[in-house]
């Protein structure tokens, strides 16, 4: 481990061992994701958190896509996909369904990705979370439309590289920082709002149960990498995921009940640039550039109370 | 049970009486009161359901989807640019085949939008020629319109609107201020039909009708017993010495109304009819005191009714016209009476030219501005008055300018009423009264399309879409016209909560989404399999047709009621047919009535059904005709219109086949004339003659103008 990642992350995976997943997995295996892919991990991790008892409403994209490919399914769970805009619609559609029907004890999930949350799937998130529905919203954020070819969205860091944010003459990739989708549901006033990372899935877990338990509109946004999107090696999606977490990148939090809880500190921030050389998506970036990008990280931590 | 409900309220309790579990609507006009009723039902605990107050119509379809995947019964309600923004999940609702039904009520998809209203000062034309203000305005009551051929023309009123607005504009003119809604149309120009929105009317000049004077006032009636006196009447000395009055007239309708008039200023006259050998019949008073009285109280006065009453009278006596040269022509050579009508008309504005006849040495007083004149003074005589009405509005000569238009933001009630002609006359401007439009845009969305008549149908339609969506697992739309259906009452039976339910049972969907037994909706359709799954849609959307009468036999067995999918009217022997759907068919009636007075073998076909498309009773129905003109309000750009595109392909392998004949028409609501509708039988009758069609697909009423 040429990063020494793993000995602080176990620590905090032994505090969290009091989470215990279910043995079996909701999510079948012989897929068509890629190797390595961060957001069919995500998924796995989801449904061992949530059990069988939920009804999954899922917006268009990748894990759509590679999970269902008529006549096979891997979702060993009610599942139904309608279009990529309205996944929270449909999920309050059927929270209201299963008040009706008086089950109580089945939870109806959303999950979209991070260009179906943020960008096109916004309207319907914001509506569903300030009607006070009873579900709980995924976001798997993989940083761009992954599924159509890897073009930015509004979830795309700074200085990515996308096939719409080529590295030109004049322009070199995203112009704009990763819109706070987290911070955007908080606003609505959600009584659970996390933040989760594929490297550290107890802390994912534990959050999906948490939030799972609430009653009310919960939601969890969990960063997953996308090996051919971010331009990495198959075998490095955790290593990724996890130096977000340790450069401060990705800030691992909770907002329950309106409380800040940042569930993660990387007891020494690893420097930003550790993150970004191992994605060819940043292959571009100069040193300068990778400073300015450490300083918007600073920026970041410090509101966060991380050194 | 007997209610008078609405359109919307129909559509409403038809949901309520279903049982629906989740109501998931965003609010759209004229689509509003259906979802404000539904809340109320179940605010009140008369409907046990769950209402999803989305943020969008694409929400609110997307939650029905979700909760009919669930496996419970929906409901949903919007109309145009709401139907618009749901089209993509139309096709993903008939997709994964959820029973869902919904009512759409139909508007205009793009500006003009119809929702026009005036302020309760707002006058109304009455067919007594009075003014009556618009709120006062009850149904039934005549009043007058213009008809398609552009005359002006006596009609009811069937139904009345009100809702209250802040949406309005006041229109200054510099005799009155008139309030509406900023899009109400108003009839602008006479020859082209051309109707524009009042918020653009600033300093435009319109055609003005004028008001009318009040009617039954004793100086009109003083006025009009004068304007009689002066023609036909006549005041001498018999050879007993008695002073006399007499008139005599072909329509006795004068003479009683003069009878009646005088009894009114306590005048004795006498009705006889000692000349009714030669036609005519008299009036008379023979006292010589009482005949004295009478002459000194016909004196001529300026008062504008006594002026109204005046011209009414003598036109009465001695006007004709103008059925040929309309114009108002009234005869006289005494060059008193000539000057009093003069005073009478200069008095009330009217312009007029005297002319004289060298021969005969008659004067004639005409009048071109025939509508100004019928308004303004009211003849009492019936034949002279219709003949007044054969008049065409483009001889309507006042104008009257807009100078200014102003927005008013204030929360008022607003009325509004519809005619049998879609227009009448408020404050002396024709205007127009509503607009539709049909959902032809979502056709190929794989939803039954219903389209309704009455607020009857629109319950019926909807409890039969539950049955017939549930059984068939396909999504069911029940139309109906905006405001003409939506917003109107009409006494409607509204069946029993039990019998309802044996009609409906509980909803069952067969594939729920159900942890117990886990199914995945909605995959990722592979080439290799999505054709197949598109051939079952449409199976299940044809075999509609077969279940849709189905269903109507056993709601006929429960209810009494049933409608069809296709409505066959004096067609059955017909040699030209026209095909209709929706409010086209009204007027396309009137012109087959009228073909068929003259024995004409002309008849027509109206559509109930336009998915599934009813193309077997179809070729029934049309089979024996040699053409048909299908006259629709839609076109499919680059090809031709839906409706004429589906009967044409349903007679492609059957022979023999009618000539088919395509004629677009009425876009958006514009006013297709009788005269139009004529020219379509014209040419299919040519059609049938000759064997041949020139062009199969043209339009109706273009403005060439316009297209320069």
């Amino acid at each position: 481990m040429p990063y020494g990642g793993w000995g602080c992350a176990r620590k905090y995976w032994v505090e969290d061992m009091k989470v215990e997943p279910t043995e079996e997995e909701l999510v079948a295996p012989g897929h068509r994701a890629c190797a390595g892919c961060g957001c069919i991990l995500a998924m796995r991790h989801a449904l061992k958190a949530l059990g069988k008892d939920v009804i999954i409403s899922m917006a268009t994209g990748c894990m759509e896509v590679v999970t269902t490919p008529y006549p096979e399914t891997s979702w060993r769970v009610p599942w139904i996909h309608v279009a990529f805009e309205n996944t929270a619609a449909v999920a309050s559609g059927i929270e209201a369904a299963l008040k009706v029907l008086g089950k109580r004890h089945v939870k109806s999930v959303a999950i979209a990705g991070d260009g179906g949350t943020a960008d096109i799937g916004l309207q319907a998130l914001s509506g569903a979370i300030e009607r006070g529905h009873n579900f709980l919203y995924i976001c798997y954020d993989n940083e761009a439309y992954m599924n159509t070819g890897i073009q930015r969205s509004g979830a795309t860091p700074y200085k990515a590289w996308t096939t719409t944010t080529p590295i030109g003459k004049v322009k070199r990739g995203e112009d704009r920082p990763k819109k706070d989708m987290p911070a955007i549901v908080a606003a609505h006033g959600a009584p659970y709002v996390a933040t989760a990372s594929v490297a550290y899935p107890l802390d994912f877990i534990k959050k999906v149960k948490k939030a799972a338990a609430i009653e009310g509109p919960t939601y969890i946004h969990v960063q997953a990498p996308c090996t051919p999107g971010w331009r990495i090696e198959d075998s490095k999606t955790i290593e990724v995921a996890r130096l977000a977490v340790l450069t401060g990148s990705w800030v691992l939090y909770e907002i329950d009940q309106g409380k800040l809880n940042v569930t993660f500190k990387p007891p020494k921030r690893r420097p930003i640039g550790e993150y970004l050389k191992l994605q060819g998506r940043f292959r571009h970036l100069t040193d300068e550039d990778i400073s300015e990008i450490q300083r918007a990280v600073d920026e970041q931590c410090k509101r966060f109370g991380l050194e | 049970m007997k209610q008078v409900l609405d359109g919307n309220e129909a559509a409403a309790t038809a949901a309520k009486l279903a049982r629906v579990k989740v109501v998931s609507a965003y609010p759209i006009t004229p689509q509003t009161t259906i979802v404000e009723k539904l809340a109320e039902f179940i605010a009140d605990g008369e409907l046990d359901a769950e209402y999803i107050k989305v943020e969008s119509e694409h929400s609110a379809l997307s939650a029905c989807i979700g909760a009919a995947a669930t496996g419970v019964r929906t409901f949903t309600a919007t109309s145009s640019q709401g139907l618009m923004l749901m089209s993509e999940m139309l096709f993903v609702a008939s997709g994964l085949r959820l029973p869902i039904v919904m009512a759409n009520v139909n508007r205009s998809l793009s500006a003009p939008l119809s929702i026009w209203c005036f302020t309760k000062d707002a006058k109304v034309l009455m067919g007594d020629l009075t003014y009556k203000s618009i709120s006062e305005v009850k149904e039934g009551d005549a009043v007058l319109g213009k008809d398609r051929n552009s005359n002006l023309r006596f009609t009811k009123v069937k139904r009345l609107f009100r809702r209250r607005t802040d949406n309005l504009v006041e229109l200054k003119t510099d005799k009155f201020n008139l309030i509406c809604t900023p899009d109400h149309r108003f009839y602008y120009h006479p020859t082209h039909e051309h109707w524009i929105q009042a918020r653009s009317l600033k300093s435009k000049f319109l055609p003005w009708f004028g008001f009318g004077f009040n009617d039954g006032s004793d100086e009109f009636k003083r006025g009009w017993l004068a304007g009689v006196a002066d023609g036909d009447g006549s005041f001498w000395w018999d050879k007993q010495g008695r002073h006399t009055f007499r008139i005599n007239v072909k329509d006795e309708i004068i003479v009683d109304t003069f009878v009646k008039y005088c009894f009114n200023f306590g005048f004795d006259v006498r009705k006889v009819n000692y000349r009714k050998n030669e036609g005519l019949s008299t009036g008379i008073i023979t006292l010589t005191k009482e005949t004295t009285r009478l002459k000194k109280f016909l004196n001529f006065s300026r008062n504008a009714d006594f002026c109204g009453g005046y011209l009414a009278g003598i036109y009465d006596a001695e006007g004709s016209g103008p059925s040929k040269v309309k114009q108002v022509v009234i005869y006289n050579s005494n060059p008193e009476i000539l000057k009093k009508i003069s005073d009478a008309l200069a008095l009330l504005g009217i312009k007029y030219k005297v002319y004289i006849d060298k021969r005969s040495m008659n004067y004639h007083t005409k009048v071109n501005n025939v509508p100004e004149f019928f308004i303004k003074c009211r003849p009492v005589l019936e034949r002279k008055r219709n003949n007044l009405l054969k008049m065409t509005i483009k001889s309507v000569k006042s104008r009257l300018k807009i100078e200014d238009v102003v927005p008013i933001r204030e929360n008022t009630e607003v009325y509004n009423l519809e005619t049998d002609t879609n227009n009448y006359i408020v404050n002396g401007f024709l205007v127009h009264n509503c607009d539709q439009q049909d959902s032809m845009a979502v056709r190929d969305s794989g939803w039954v399309q219903l389209y309704c008549e009455n607020n009857q149908e629109i319950l019926d339609s909807t409890l039969q879409a539950f049955r017939v969506a549930e059984e068939l697992l396909l999504p069911v739309m029940v139309c109906l016209d905006g405001y003409i259906l939506s917003h109107t009452a009409e006494p409607i039976e509204i069946p029993d909560q039990a019998a309802v339910d044996k009609f409906l049972p509980v909803y069952k969907f067969p594939y729920p989404l159900d942890p117990e037994k886990p199914v995945t909706m909605g995959p990722l359709g592979v080439p290799e399999y999505y054709e197949e799954f598109r051939y079952m849609l449409q199976e299940a959307a044809r075999t509609s047709k077969e279940k849709l009468v189905e269903v109507e036999k056993e709601f006929k067995k429960r209810f009494g009621r049933s409608y069809g999918l296709i409505e066959r009217y004096r067609s059955d022997d017909a040699k030209v047919i026209l095909l209709t759907m929706g409010s086209l068919s009204s007027s396309a009636k009137e012109v087959v009535d009228a073909h068929r007075k003259r024995g004409e073998k002309v008849g027509l076909v109206k559509v109930r059904s336009f998915r599934p498309f009813p193309n077997k009773e179809l070729i029934e129905a049309l089979g024996q005709a040699k053409a048909v003109a299908v006259l629709e309000r839609d076109i499919s750009l680059g090809s031709a219109g839906g409706l004429f595109l589906d009967v044409a392909a349903s007679f492609i392998n059957v022979k023999p086949a009618p000539l088919m004949l395509n004629f677009i028409c009425g876009l958006a609501g514009r006013d297709v004339s009788p005269i139009q509708i004529k020219e379509a039988v014209q040419a299919a009758r040519k059609a049938a003659e000759t064997g041949k069609v020139k062009r199969a697909v043209r339009w109706l009423g273009l403005r060439e103008e316009v297209l320069g």
